[in-house]
Protein backbone atom coordinates (compact mmCIF):
# COMPACT_ATOMS: atom_id res chain seq x y z
CA UNK A 1 0.00 0.00 0.00
CA UNK A 2 2.64 2.46 0.87
CA UNK A 3 4.44 1.64 -2.34
CA UNK A 4 1.15 2.64 -4.64
CA UNK A 5 0.76 6.06 -2.19
CA UNK A 6 4.34 6.85 -3.08
CA UNK A 7 4.47 5.95 -6.78
CA UNK A 8 0.86 7.84 -7.76
CA UNK A 9 2.85 10.75 -5.59
CA UNK A 10 5.94 10.58 -7.46
CA UNK A 11 3.94 10.25 -11.24
CA UNK A 12 1.42 12.80 -10.15
CA UNK A 13 4.70 15.00 -9.57
CA UNK A 14 6.90 14.90 -12.34
CA UNK A 15 4.30 13.48 -15.04
CA UNK A 16 5.49 9.92 -15.58
CA UNK A 17 3.91 6.61 -16.29
CA UNK A 18 3.63 5.03 -12.72
CA UNK A 19 3.52 1.41 -14.58
CA UNK A 20 7.21 2.33 -15.10
CA UNK A 21 8.28 3.34 -11.56
CA UNK A 22 9.69 0.39 -9.94
CA UNK A 23 11.68 -0.16 -6.39
CA UNK A 24 14.97 0.26 -8.15
CA UNK A 25 14.22 3.15 -9.80
CA UNK A 26 16.45 6.18 -9.06
CA UNK A 27 14.32 9.57 -8.48
CA UNK A 28 17.64 11.46 -9.66
CA UNK A 29 19.03 9.64 -12.40
CA UNK A 30 16.51 7.25 -13.62
CA UNK A 31 13.51 10.53 -13.14
CA UNK A 32 15.27 12.88 -13.79
CA UNK A 33 13.82 14.68 -10.70
CA UNK A 34 15.54 18.15 -9.36
CA UNK A 35 16.04 19.33 -6.18
CA UNK A 36 12.98 21.31 -6.09
CA UNK A 37 10.91 18.76 -7.28
CA UNK A 38 12.25 15.97 -4.55
CA UNK A 39 11.18 19.05 -2.30
CA UNK A 40 7.69 18.60 -3.66
CA UNK A 41 7.67 15.14 -3.62
CA UNK A 42 8.86 14.98 0.32
CA UNK A 43 5.90 17.24 1.06
CA UNK A 44 3.50 15.73 -0.63
CA UNK A 45 4.72 12.75 1.55
CA UNK A 46 4.41 13.99 4.66
CA UNK A 47 1.32 15.33 3.90
CA UNK A 48 -0.34 12.25 2.73
CA UNK A 49 0.98 10.06 5.61
CA UNK A 50 0.90 12.76 8.51
CA UNK A 51 4.78 12.47 9.36
CA UNK A 52 7.59 14.73 9.19
CA UNK A 53 10.65 13.66 7.22
CA UNK A 54 14.03 14.59 9.06
CA UNK A 55 16.08 16.72 6.69
CA UNK A 56 19.06 14.52 7.16
CA UNK A 57 17.34 11.51 5.83
CA UNK A 58 16.62 12.79 2.68
CA UNK A 59 19.44 13.16 0.80
CA UNK A 60 19.61 8.94 1.68
CA UNK A 61 16.34 8.51 -0.15
CA UNK A 62 17.98 8.03 -3.85
CA UNK A 63 15.40 5.25 -4.92
CA UNK A 64 11.88 4.69 -4.34
CA UNK A 65 12.79 1.32 -2.51
CA UNK A 66 15.02 3.66 0.11
CA UNK A 67 11.44 6.02 0.30
CA UNK A 68 9.31 3.09 0.55
CA UNK A 69 11.65 1.66 3.41
CA UNK A 70 11.94 4.38 5.44
CA UNK A 71 8.33 5.62 5.60
CA UNK A 72 7.46 2.24 6.37
CA UNK A 73 9.71 2.83 9.10
CA UNK A 74 7.98 5.44 10.64
CA UNK A 75 4.48 4.30 9.96
CA UNK A 76 4.65 1.15 11.83
CA UNK B 1 37.70 35.66 -13.90
CA UNK B 2 34.82 33.44 -13.83
CA UNK B 3 33.83 31.76 -16.99
CA UNK B 4 30.10 30.27 -17.34
CA UNK B 5 28.92 28.54 -20.03
CA UNK B 6 25.68 27.85 -20.65
CA UNK B 7 24.22 25.26 -23.37
CA UNK B 8 21.14 24.43 -24.51
CA UNK B 9 20.04 21.75 -26.48
CA UNK B 10 23.04 19.38 -25.84
CA UNK B 11 22.11 15.59 -26.25
CA UNK B 12 24.33 14.75 -23.62
CA UNK B 13 26.50 16.28 -20.77
CA UNK B 14 29.38 14.76 -22.11
CA UNK B 15 28.62 16.47 -25.61
CA UNK B 16 28.50 19.91 -23.37
CA UNK B 17 31.59 19.18 -21.61
CA UNK B 18 33.71 18.22 -24.55
CA UNK B 19 32.51 21.73 -26.50
CA UNK B 20 33.89 23.11 -23.04
CA UNK B 21 36.87 22.15 -23.07
CA UNK B 22 37.48 22.72 -26.76
CA UNK B 23 36.42 26.44 -25.43
CA UNK B 24 38.76 26.65 -22.75
CA UNK B 25 42.40 28.45 -22.70
CA UNK B 26 45.66 26.03 -22.60
CA UNK B 27 45.93 27.17 -18.94
CA UNK B 28 42.56 25.09 -17.84
CA UNK B 29 43.46 22.13 -20.03
CA UNK B 30 46.27 20.80 -18.69
CA UNK B 31 44.64 18.82 -15.72
CA UNK B 32 41.21 18.75 -16.89
CA UNK B 33 39.52 15.60 -15.56
CA UNK B 34 35.53 16.22 -14.05
CA UNK B 35 34.89 14.38 -10.80
CA UNK B 36 32.08 14.26 -7.91
CA UNK B 37 33.72 14.65 -4.66
CA UNK B 38 31.70 12.25 -1.84
CA UNK B 39 28.74 14.65 -1.30
CA UNK B 40 28.17 15.45 -4.88
CA UNK B 41 30.22 18.60 -5.79
CA UNK B 42 32.12 18.50 -9.20
CA UNK B 43 35.72 19.66 -8.81
CA UNK B 44 38.37 19.04 -11.31
CA UNK B 45 42.25 17.59 -10.72
CA UNK B 46 43.62 21.07 -11.63
CA UNK B 47 43.64 22.48 -7.71
CA UNK B 48 43.96 26.18 -9.02
CA UNK B 49 40.48 25.77 -10.12
CA UNK B 50 36.99 25.26 -8.69
CA UNK B 51 33.98 24.51 -10.96
CA UNK B 52 30.26 24.26 -10.11
CA UNK B 53 27.54 22.74 -12.43
CA UNK B 54 23.31 22.87 -12.48
CA UNK B 55 20.78 21.73 -15.00
CA UNK B 56 17.36 22.85 -15.58
CA UNK B 57 15.04 21.59 -18.10
CA UNK B 58 17.38 21.48 -21.16
CA UNK B 59 19.66 24.15 -20.21
CA UNK B 60 23.21 23.43 -18.11
CA UNK B 61 25.28 25.76 -17.01
CA UNK B 62 29.52 24.85 -16.02
CA UNK B 63 31.18 27.88 -14.27
CA UNK B 64 35.03 27.13 -13.75
CA UNK B 65 37.04 30.20 -11.62
CA UNK B 66 39.57 30.43 -9.52
CA UNK B 67 37.41 31.51 -6.72
CA UNK B 68 35.43 28.79 -4.82
CA UNK B 69 31.76 29.52 -6.54
CA UNK B 70 27.84 28.01 -6.74
CA UNK B 71 25.82 28.44 -9.51
CA UNK B 72 22.15 27.46 -9.72
CA UNK B 73 20.15 27.73 -12.96
CA UNK B 74 16.32 26.91 -12.36
CA UNK B 75 13.29 26.70 -15.40
CA UNK B 76 10.13 28.63 -14.47
CA UNK B 77 7.93 25.37 -13.76
CA UNK B 78 4.54 26.58 -12.22
CA UNK B 79 4.70 24.90 -9.19
CA UNK B 80 3.03 25.39 -5.40
CA UNK B 81 5.85 27.13 -4.45
CA UNK B 82 4.30 28.84 -1.53
CA UNK B 83 4.36 25.75 0.28
CA UNK B 84 8.44 25.45 -0.35
CA UNK B 85 8.77 29.10 0.24
CA UNK B 86 7.32 28.83 3.92
CA UNK B 87 9.35 26.24 4.87
CA UNK B 88 12.81 27.24 3.24
CA UNK B 89 12.28 31.12 3.17
CA UNK B 90 10.75 31.25 6.46
CA UNK B 91 7.93 33.31 5.31
CA UNK B 92 5.19 34.86 7.30
CA UNK B 93 1.35 35.33 7.17
CA UNK B 94 0.99 31.40 5.48
CA UNK B 95 -2.63 31.01 4.68
CA UNK B 96 -2.45 34.68 2.49
CA UNK B 97 0.70 33.59 0.93
CA UNK B 98 -0.29 30.07 -0.17
CA UNK B 99 -3.66 31.26 -1.59
CA UNK B 100 -2.31 34.61 -2.87
CA UNK B 101 0.87 32.95 -4.58
CA UNK B 102 -1.19 30.55 -6.16
CA UNK B 103 -2.85 32.93 -7.55
CA UNK B 104 -0.08 34.51 -8.97
CA UNK B 105 1.17 31.39 -10.27
CA UNK B 106 -2.09 31.22 -11.63
CA UNK B 107 -2.87 34.75 -13.47
CA UNK B 108 0.84 35.88 -13.78
CA UNK B 109 3.04 32.83 -14.76
CA UNK B 110 2.54 33.76 -18.28
CA UNK B 111 3.32 37.95 -17.74
CA UNK B 112 6.21 37.17 -15.51
CA UNK B 113 7.89 35.09 -17.62
CA UNK B 114 7.20 37.58 -20.76
CA UNK B 115 8.86 39.74 -18.17
CA UNK B 116 11.96 37.92 -17.73
CA UNK B 117 12.09 37.91 -21.94
CA UNK B 118 11.87 41.53 -21.94
CA UNK B 119 14.42 41.97 -19.16
CA UNK B 120 16.92 40.24 -21.24
CA UNK B 121 19.98 42.09 -22.36
CA UNK B 122 23.13 42.06 -24.33
CA UNK B 123 25.85 39.71 -23.60
CA UNK B 124 27.42 42.81 -21.75
CA UNK B 125 24.07 43.11 -19.62
CA UNK B 126 23.71 39.49 -18.67
CA UNK B 127 24.76 39.93 -15.05
CA UNK B 128 23.32 42.22 -12.34
CA UNK B 129 25.28 42.21 -8.89
CA UNK B 130 22.32 41.56 -6.51
CA UNK B 131 24.48 41.83 -3.08
CA UNK B 132 22.35 40.67 -0.15
CA UNK B 133 23.96 43.24 1.94
CA UNK B 134 22.52 45.74 -0.39
CA UNK B 135 19.11 46.68 0.76
CA UNK B 136 19.19 49.50 -2.30
CA UNK B 137 18.84 47.04 -4.89
CA UNK B 138 15.25 45.80 -4.24
CA UNK B 139 14.84 44.25 -7.41
CA UNK B 140 16.87 41.61 -5.92
CA UNK B 141 15.27 41.33 -2.90
CA UNK B 142 13.08 39.30 -3.37
CA UNK B 143 11.81 38.24 0.37
CA UNK B 144 12.68 41.04 1.80
CA UNK B 145 10.02 43.09 -0.91
CA UNK B 146 7.62 39.87 -0.66
CA UNK B 147 7.53 40.82 3.16
CA UNK B 148 7.19 44.35 2.48
CA UNK B 149 4.27 43.90 -0.03
CA UNK B 150 1.10 44.77 1.49
CA UNK B 151 -0.47 41.69 -0.40
CA UNK B 152 2.07 39.42 0.27
CA UNK B 153 2.55 38.09 -3.17
CA UNK B 154 5.21 36.12 -3.88
CA UNK B 155 5.64 35.93 -7.92
CA UNK B 156 6.71 32.77 -9.09
CA UNK B 157 9.86 34.64 -10.52
CA UNK B 158 10.47 35.96 -7.20
CA UNK B 159 10.28 32.28 -5.69
CA UNK B 160 12.65 31.21 -8.14
CA UNK B 161 15.36 33.76 -7.89
CA UNK B 162 15.13 33.73 -3.55
CA UNK B 163 15.40 29.70 -4.32
CA UNK B 164 18.60 29.74 -7.15
CA UNK B 165 20.20 32.28 -4.65
CA UNK B 166 19.62 29.56 -1.86
CA UNK B 167 20.88 26.24 -4.06
CA UNK B 168 23.80 28.29 -5.49
CA UNK B 169 24.84 29.65 -1.83
CA UNK B 170 24.82 26.16 -0.68
CA UNK B 171 27.06 24.64 -3.88
CA UNK B 172 29.55 27.32 -2.13
CA UNK B 173 29.60 26.23 0.81
CA UNK B 174 28.97 22.86 0.52
CA UNK B 175 26.35 20.31 2.18
CA UNK B 176 22.99 20.24 0.51
CA UNK B 177 19.66 22.36 0.38
CA UNK B 178 18.21 19.98 3.50
CA UNK B 179 20.36 20.75 5.86
CA UNK B 180 22.19 24.14 5.19
CA UNK B 181 21.88 27.05 7.60
CA UNK B 182 21.00 30.06 5.08
CA UNK B 183 23.35 32.52 6.26
CA UNK B 184 24.41 34.61 3.56
CA UNK B 185 26.56 37.18 5.58
CA UNK B 186 29.45 36.28 3.73
CA UNK B 187 28.46 35.83 0.23
CA UNK B 188 27.25 38.11 -2.53
CA UNK B 189 24.60 36.53 -5.33
CA UNK B 190 24.81 37.53 -9.01
CA UNK B 191 21.66 37.29 -11.19
CA UNK B 192 22.77 35.63 -14.56
CA UNK B 193 20.54 36.07 -17.50
CA UNK B 194 20.94 32.69 -19.40
CA UNK B 195 17.88 32.04 -21.58
CA UNK B 196 14.12 32.97 -21.39
CA UNK B 197 11.99 31.30 -18.90
CA UNK B 198 14.99 30.71 -16.48
CA UNK B 199 16.63 32.41 -13.69
CA UNK B 200 19.62 31.95 -12.95
CA UNK B 201 22.50 32.98 -9.47
CA UNK B 202 25.79 32.94 -9.01
CA UNK B 203 27.05 32.72 -5.56
CA UNK B 204 30.73 33.76 -4.04
CA UNK B 205 32.48 34.86 -1.37
CA UNK B 206 31.80 38.08 -0.15
CA UNK B 207 35.25 39.40 -0.12
CA UNK B 208 35.85 38.26 -3.73
CA UNK B 209 37.30 40.95 -6.18
CA UNK B 210 34.81 39.59 -8.65
CA UNK B 211 32.42 41.99 -10.70
CA UNK B 212 30.23 41.91 -13.37
CA UNK B 213 32.72 42.81 -15.48
CA UNK B 214 34.90 39.46 -14.66
CA UNK B 215 32.35 37.11 -15.22
CA UNK B 216 32.13 35.91 -19.03
CA UNK B 217 29.13 34.06 -19.87
CA UNK B 218 29.73 31.88 -23.45
CA UNK B 219 26.11 30.68 -24.64
CA UNK B 220 26.83 27.61 -26.17
CA UNK B 221 23.78 25.92 -28.16
CA UNK B 222 23.85 21.85 -28.90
Amino acid sequence: MIFEKITQLIADQLGVDINELKPETDLKVDLKADSLDVVEIIMDIESEFGITVEDEKVMALVTIKDVVDYISSLTK
Amino acid sequence: MIKVFAGEGFCDNQTFYNKVLSLLGEEYKSQFVLSKSQNGAPYINDSRFFVSISHSNNVVIFAISDERIGVDIEFLKPRNYAKIAQKYFNTNNKNNAKNECIDSDKNNAKNECVAQQNNTKTMQQHTNECDVSDKNNANNECIDSYKNNAKNVLTLQQFYSEWTKFESFVKLVGGNIFTSKKDYSNVKFFNLQIAKKYVCALCLQKNSKIDNKNIDIIMLVG
